[in-house]
């Protein structure tokens, strides 16, 4: 099981467009085992969605380059990779769902002509067992009468039942690794929980591995086994996800724990935000892009830049100064 | 800070719209967006508004601000009916009700300054544009919403999502509202913004005794700031109580649903807790469920052989005896649901 399966190290993706430069990804390293979950957590813009579109080659050719580092899918390295080898990855071995079921599937489309062409991309199957398989796949994620539901349109269906077809469709060629880039933030509380709930399911049953993409640390916590945090394009907290959430080391990450209001601590008074925006990302960087809003900093992060490395045993931060605080025993906020 | 003279008595409220009528053509149907739900809010007081995705709670803030017409109840603000006034009897009250949105990007117009954003309801409104110590409205605004006034000239798109936000509730305030509905306002920002916005918010309550009618999705975030909660299911109120009650002792199995879908950011509770998972999709307003608008979907009724009066009945929103506080809940079986 600690075989890893996706390596990514030191990534950084750049956008030139008549706008300007904007450095969207800076330096992001991380690893998933096959098998293993890990949520990657980070403000809008932070880099999150640019950095798994990269991994498939499916950044804009026109205006984005991978300007360094290195992405590996069973030791095999995917940056230059032939289109071809990544064609057939995509949907294949590495599959994705979005935020917006609706955008991402086809209107004119049946939901069983979307998820029988996709098999087919990836499978030698005749039709009428391609279509057989699509509503074996529509019923193992949940979807109530799967043998007429099939024949319906995306714009029939509910936004649950939408991310349920769209995770059907992934699920088609059964991917080693599921990308899911907030695959819940469109829908309400108790169809996230349904959805979730089956997604780490079939996850587990599998054996796949877990990319979820995320901002909400609740979903963090309930459904993924390890946690990388970005802020301003780079990596900036790693670990076991209840460590991390647990005793966070980088400024950031506890700030974050510590400015939200949580249904298992008692009401407190008032909030602790962390001060000040995040930079934007046009502009370079000197010293810990997070400088500014920091309750910790000192001289020298303003000028120097602290490296992403080792705090303790599987414990990696970007931080001049990390910290220690054990948030079980802290009554958070004021 | 509360007390107890409502500013705000909405009554038997029911919003329906029509469906595929024209001038000329008659409704085919109605979508009953909001059915027969009753609240007060007290002056000075929180009232959150919570419930999935089209059960209503944005329906009803536009009613309060009559951009919906009810199509039936009654809604008193500071005493005065607001259902049947014309567009020109509404005007002198429109100014004691504000509304904050979700989107801070569509809702200040980008080719106003900010200045103009904030003079434009003072002016609508004939309020003078100096304070009575003399001092500019627009910069006693921004300083109360945390802006600099130096930043008046500027337009929308040269800040930021929780400073534009910041924009939207100076705006809001310029006309001294003694209710303000806000609509989802922190759930388009992110989350180390919210908490500043929830915290200004809540400042500003205290210092100038504003109510607030609070509909958001965010849980944990409305029972952070509600004094009351009240809880939405297809169009009607099945929980309202106080927040502590609401969360610590949650009577309605919608409520219950709701309350253990949270996921929270503590991965030892999160493996040790059990959902309750919710059969199903939310039906739609069109075609409400006969009854119990929940019984379609309700553990507790499956769990007690499915009694006939769920499918039957509609249950009212009553009081349920409890220690506490005033809980009011709609369901036959509130007692069983131990
Ligand atoms: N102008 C309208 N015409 C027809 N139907 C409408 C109109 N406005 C709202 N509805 C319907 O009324 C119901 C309640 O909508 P409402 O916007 O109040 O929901 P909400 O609780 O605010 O949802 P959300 O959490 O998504 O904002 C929905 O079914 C919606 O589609
Ligand atoms: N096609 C694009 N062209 C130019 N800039 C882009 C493009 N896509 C994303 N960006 C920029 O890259 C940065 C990271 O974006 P993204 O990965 O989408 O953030 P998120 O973490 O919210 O998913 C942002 O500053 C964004 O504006
Ligand atoms: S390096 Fe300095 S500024 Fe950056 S997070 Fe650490 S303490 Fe804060
Ligand atoms: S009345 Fe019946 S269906 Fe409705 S909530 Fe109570 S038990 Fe459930
Ligand atoms: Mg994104
Ligand atoms: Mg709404």
């Amino acid at each position: 099981m600690n075989k890893p399966l996706l390596e990514v190290s030191n990534l950084q993706v750049e956008f030139n467009s008549r706008q300007g430069k904007v450095t969207a990804v800076r330096g992001l390293t991380y690893t998933i085992n096959e098998g293993q979950s890990m949520a990657l957590v980070g403000e809008s813009g932070s880099g999150k969605s640019v950095s798994a579109l990269a991994l498939l080659g499916l950044l804009p050719k026109k205006t984005a380059k991978i300007t360094a580092g290195s992405v590996k899918f069973r030791g095999e390295e995917l940056i230059g990779a032939p289109e071809k080898t990544m064609r057939k990855l995509r949907g294949g071995s590495i599959a994705m769902i979005f935020q917006d079921p609706l955008s991402s599937l086809n209107p004119v489309l049946t939901i069983s002509q979307q998820i029988v062409e996709q098999i087919k991309a990836h499978e030698k199957m005749e039709g009428k067992k391609a279509e057989e398989r699509a509503i074996e796949l529509l019923d193992m994620v949940g979807i109530p009468s799967a043998r007429e539901r099939v024949k319906q349109y995306p714009h029939q269906l509910s936004g649950g039942m939408r991310q349920r077809a769209m995770i059907a469709m992934a699920l088609s060629a059964s991917p080693s690794l599921l990308l899911a880039d907030e695959p819940t933030t469109a829908l309400d509380v108790t169809i996230q929980a349904q959805i979730l709930e089956l997604l780490t399911n079939i996850q587990k049953d599998l054996g796949m591995s877990l990319l979820l993409i995320t901002h909400d640390l609740g979903v963090v916590a309930g459904f993924t086994e390890k946690l990388t945090v970005m802020y301003a394009g780079k990596a900036v907290e790693q670990g076991d996800t209840a460590e991390v959430l647990g005793n966070p080391n980088h400024p950031y990450t506890l700030g974050l724990l510590r400015s939200i209001p949580r249904l298992d601590r008692p009401r407190t008074s008032e909030l602790k935000p962390i001060q000040g925006v995040a930079p934007d990302m046009s502009k370079v960087s000197v010293g810990c892009a997070f400088q500014p809003r920091c309750e910790y900093a000192q001289s020298k992060c303003a000028t120097e830049n602290p490296l992403f490395s080792t705090i303790s045993k599987d414990r990696y931060a970007a931080c001049w100064y990390p910290q220690d605080h054990a948030l079980q025993n802290e009554s958070l906020s004021k | 800070m509360t007390n107890n003279e409502p500013v705000l008595i909405v009554e038997n409220l029911s919003v329906h719209f029509p469906i595929g009528s024209g001038l000329v053509r008659k409704a085919k149907g109605y979508v009953k967006a909001v059915n027969s739900v009753s609240f007060v809010i007290n002056q000075g007081e929180t009232l959150g508004l919570v419930g999935e995705s089209g059960s209503g709670k944005t329906t009803i803030g536009r009613a309060i601000v009559r951009v919906n017409d009810p199509h039936e109840g009654s809604i008193l603000l500071d005493g005065h009916e607001l259902v049947g006034l014309s567009p020109k009897e509404m005007r002198p009250l429109r100014r004691k009700v504000q509304m904050v949105f979700q989107d801070p990007y569509s809702s200040l117009d980008p080719r106003q300054t900010v200045r103009q954003i904030l003079v434009e309801p003072l002016v609508t409104h004939n309020l003078p544009l100096k304070n009575a110590q003399g001092e500019d409205r627009v910069d006693e605004l921004l300083n109360l919403v945390g802006l600099d006034p130096a930043f008046a000239s500027r337009y929308p798109h040269q800040f930021s999502g929780g400073q534009r936000q910041r924009i939207g509730i100076a705006r809001a305030l310029a006309v001294e509202p003694d209710l303000i509905i806000c609509d989802e306002p922190i759930s388009a920002l992110d989350v180390s913004i919210q908490a500043q916005v929830v915290n200004l918010l809540e400042s500003l309550k205290k210092r100038l005794g504003i109510a607030y009618l609070f509909i958001a999705h965010d849980l944990a975030v409305v029972r952070h700031i509600s004094d009351r909660v009240a809880v939405m299911y297809l169009g009607g109120i099945v929980e309202l109580t106080s927040s502590t009650e609401l969360y610590e002792n949650p009577r309605h199995p919608y409520t219950r649903a709701l309350l253990s879908a949270v996921p929270v950011p503590d991965s030892v509770v999160e493996k040790a807790r059990k959902r309750i998972i919710l059969q199903g999709d939310i039906p739609s307003p069109t075609n409400m469920p006969s009854g119990c608008a929940f019984h379609t979907r309700c553990p507790l009724r499956t769990m007690l052989g499915n009694p006939e009066i769920c499918s039957t009945e509609r249950p009212e929103l009553k009081i349920y005896p409890s220690k506490k506080d005033d809980h009011q809940v709609a369901c036959h079986f509130a007692d069983e649901s131990s």
